[in-house]
């Protein structure tokens, strides 16, 4: 049986014990790959952000797209944004500085998705529509290529892009860890370190000993000594959690500020690289996209994990020059379609260059022989759906739509499929030529596949959609 | 040859006008007469599913459960085999009470941000709908569940030994907190204190004896310590 056959079958490696899960991650230790699924809550709509229209009742007006690159792509730049008319919406960032940077190995995919209640199509965008036996593509890429990674699968940004997938063989290690506060999630990786006047690690040690006795003689311990959720508390304490803990992964993750936060008096300690965040994600400590990206870099080169979500929150981050996201993230076009759509793209788009630039400068695992981090990285910028393609102010939710798909793993600098100039409505193509072709669609479950296929993911019912792969 | 053919063709007109004209003759009189049916092959599947707990709609973090956390193997939460999770505002409560320390002083990251209502409310089993979006907790402690549970026990234990330290000590009574070492009654007595403070009920012969091999050699201050964070992260204050 080789590798490809044992994968499909193994439904049962899911639904077995840890040691068997990680020993098959070890096993793949050389394939480690990383997917950032990006959370474009409220509905990207992909002819605001690469396929702007030149033509036709969605176009934009000459002055307001970016230079002809000679790539297929078309973007608008920065707009004169705002809330209302009131709060100066938007940072500034052009999309077309990300295309100039990376855009041949960016490419986009137009779909049509099958629900426009935000919920149940943020899921769908992450399960493929339950193609992959309800698995989340975090969910396959941890399962497949996380290597000995502890925390392989984290959720940074939730509304159904976090949630774990349907699969319920699937082992606990590869679902979705929810975080609430990314600057200080570092806290969660450490039972004691950091607690003033606290007892040090001997004599922490022989309270977890100590603990451990008392509940081998105890009743209730006794009694339910067969409960799987007891069971895997107790396995998660006594082994996982104390390789993270010793892994010292508190000051590898840490993003505050070591000065203002008075950390050295905690006994903390920060990672080398937060520095260097700290200049490319300086409003980190109010903005939870920055703070997001960042912890995203750090979770993903320190080895912890290989399979993470993230996005903007739905929170305007206020300021005296405004904000750089609208409320509600995309969603806020209902009210200003242009507004949100042009802020948002540029939003999301200026934290993924900064990421992209560190994951290209840094290698995996801290080993030069495995190259750098970005070869083997996927960004899948996921949204539920499209918006109204005639916008005048303000615009609803739209089945018909694309997503944006980055890495050097793809055919990049391509859009598969194409947009109706007379309509704004997007149109499909070959799934393995990726040809487009007038009068079809394309679905989550191509998308999923898609992605699958650029990343060597195998599972039953997988549709073949070679067009992407690089 | 002939009459075989003709017996199976009236024994088939037999059976399609059974049902034909709507009546049941061939379920047992007893059963047709006091309402009792008998069930079809979806009937027969479901009632299994109620029984055995296969329903379609399980939890997906937890393929023993259903969708509303009970076990699906048919036993009750009163089997062996089934745990309820307490979560955040239960820990808190009861490690407020069981310190007493005001729920909000209980533990704070770098002594400003919430422990319990903030930085590991995740993990405790809360969620955050309004701003995090996470519209629904976790079904399971996570793999981190335990290190946050461990740091807010800690702290709040931290908490209480400095204040009891400074004297008139209302939970770590007749206990020295300093470098002398305890007695073993004084061992015993507290660890049944702190077992009927966070646990609600005495400590077991076997517990104390545990508890005093436990905490041999250390002084006061340190065993205080040690058994506030065992008897206080023991699985009794996360599960019942």
């Amino acid at each position: 049986m080789n590798r490809r056959k044992f994968i499909m079958n193994s439904g049962l490696v899911g639904a077995s014990p840890l040691w068997l899960s990680k020993s098959l991650a070890a096993q793949q230790a050389k394939d480690k790959k990383f997917v950032f699924v990006v959370a474009a809550a409220g509905g990207a709509s992909i002819i605001d952000g690469f396929l702007a229209q030149t033509s036709g009742p969605a176009a934009y007006q000459a002055g307001q797209l970016g230079p002809d690159t000679g790539l297929p792509f078309r973007s608008p730049v920065p707009l004169d944004n705002s809330i209302q008319g009131v709060i100066p919406l938007g940072n500034g960032y052009d999309i077309n500085t990300f295309l100039s940077k990376h855009g041949n190995q960016t490419a986009v995919m137009t779909c049509e998705v099958s629900s426009v209640n935000h919920l149940i199509a943020a899921e769908r965008a992450v399960t493929g529509d339950n193609i992959n036996r309800g698995r989340t593509i975090t969910e396959e890429v941890s399962f497949q290529y996380s290597g000995n990674s502890l925390l392989p699968n984290i959720a940074l940004s939730a509304g159904g892009y976090g949630s774990p997938g349907r699969d319920i063989t699937l082992s606990d290690l590869h679902r979705p860890v929810p975080v609430s506060d990314p600057l200080m999630f570092a806290f969660a990786t450490h039972g004691y370190k950091g607690i003033k006047g606290g007892p040090g690690g001997s004599i922490m040690e022989r309270s977890r000993i100590l603990r451990y006795n008392l509940e081998k003689v105890s009743k209730v311990g006794q009694s339910f000594a067969k409960s799987d959720r007891l069971k895997a508390y107790l396995h998660n304490r006594e082994k996982v959690a104390r390789s993270i803990e010793r892994g010292d992964s508190i000051s590898k993750l840490l993003l505050l500020d070591p000065a203002t936060n008075q950390l050295e008096s905690f006994g903390l300690k920060v990672s080398a690289d937060l520095e260097n965040l700290f200049g490319l994600f300086p409003n980190m400590a109010e903005d939870p996209m920055e703070s997001q990206t960042a912890l995203a870099f750090l979770l993903a080169s320190s080895g912890m994990s290989n399979a993470i979500t993230f996005g903007p929150s739905g929170k305007p981050v206020m300021s005296a020059e405004g904000t750089p996201n609208s409320p509600i993230a995309f969603d806020w076009s209902h009210l200003d379609h242009r507004g949100a759509q042009n802020a948002m793209w540029g939003y999301i788009l200026s934290n993924l260059d900064k990421l992209i630039d560190l994951l290209k400068a840094t290698d995996i695992d801290g080993d030069p022989a495995k190259g750098k981090m970005w070869d083997k990285s996927l960004i899948y910028v996921a949204t539920e759906f499209g918006r109204d393609k005639v916008a005048s102010g303000g615009s609803g939710h739209h089945l018909n739509n694309g997503v944006a798909i980055i890495s050097p793993m793809i055919k990049g600098g391509n859009v598969f499929g194409g947009v109706k100039a007379d309509t704004g409505i997007t149109y499909g193509f070959d799934p393995m030529s990726g040809e487009p072709i007038q009068g079809t669609t394309m679905n989550e479950k191509h998308i999923y596949s898609a992605i699958a296929t650029a990343l060597d993911l195998d599972f039953p019912g997988r549709i073949e959609m070679a067009c992407l792969k690089g | 040859m002939l009459t075989q053919y003709t017996v199976i063709f009236l024994i088939s007109i037999f059976l399609s006008s059974c049902s034909f004209f709507g009546q049941d003759f061939l379920t047992p009189r007893s059963k047709r007469f006091t309402g009792e049916r008998t069930p079809d092959a979806t009937e027969n599947d479901r009632a299994d599913d109620l029984i055995k707990g296969n329903n379609k709609t399980g939890n997906p973090q937890n393929p023993e459960e259903d969708a509303f956390g009970e076990p699906k193997n048919g036993e009750t939460f009163s089997g062996k085999k089934s745990i309820m999770w307490r979560r955040y505002r239960s820990i808190e409560a009861n490690l407020s009470s069981a310190l007493a320390l005001a729920e909000d002083s209980l533990c704070k990251e770098i002594e400003k941000f919430s422990c319990v209502r903030q930085v590991h409310l995740t993990f405790l089993g809360g969620n955050d709908p309004y701003e995090l979006a996470q519209y629904r907790p976790l079904s399971n402690p996570a793999i981190l569940t335990s290190l946050s549970f461990e740091r807010v026990v800690v702290s709040s234990c931290v908490k209480r030994l400095a204040l009891d330290s400074e004297g008139n000590p209302l939970v770590f009574r007749g206990f020295p907190l300093d470098e002398n070492i305890p007695q073993k009654e004084q061992v015993d007595f507290l660890t049944n204190t702190l077992y009927q403070r966070f646990h609600g009920r005495d400590a077991e012969r076997n517990e104390i004896a545990t508890a005093i091999e436990g905490v041999a050699g250390l002084t006061g201050a340190d065993a205080a310590m040690t058994l506030c964070v065992a008897v206080g992260s023991h699985l009794e204050m996360i599960f019942n």
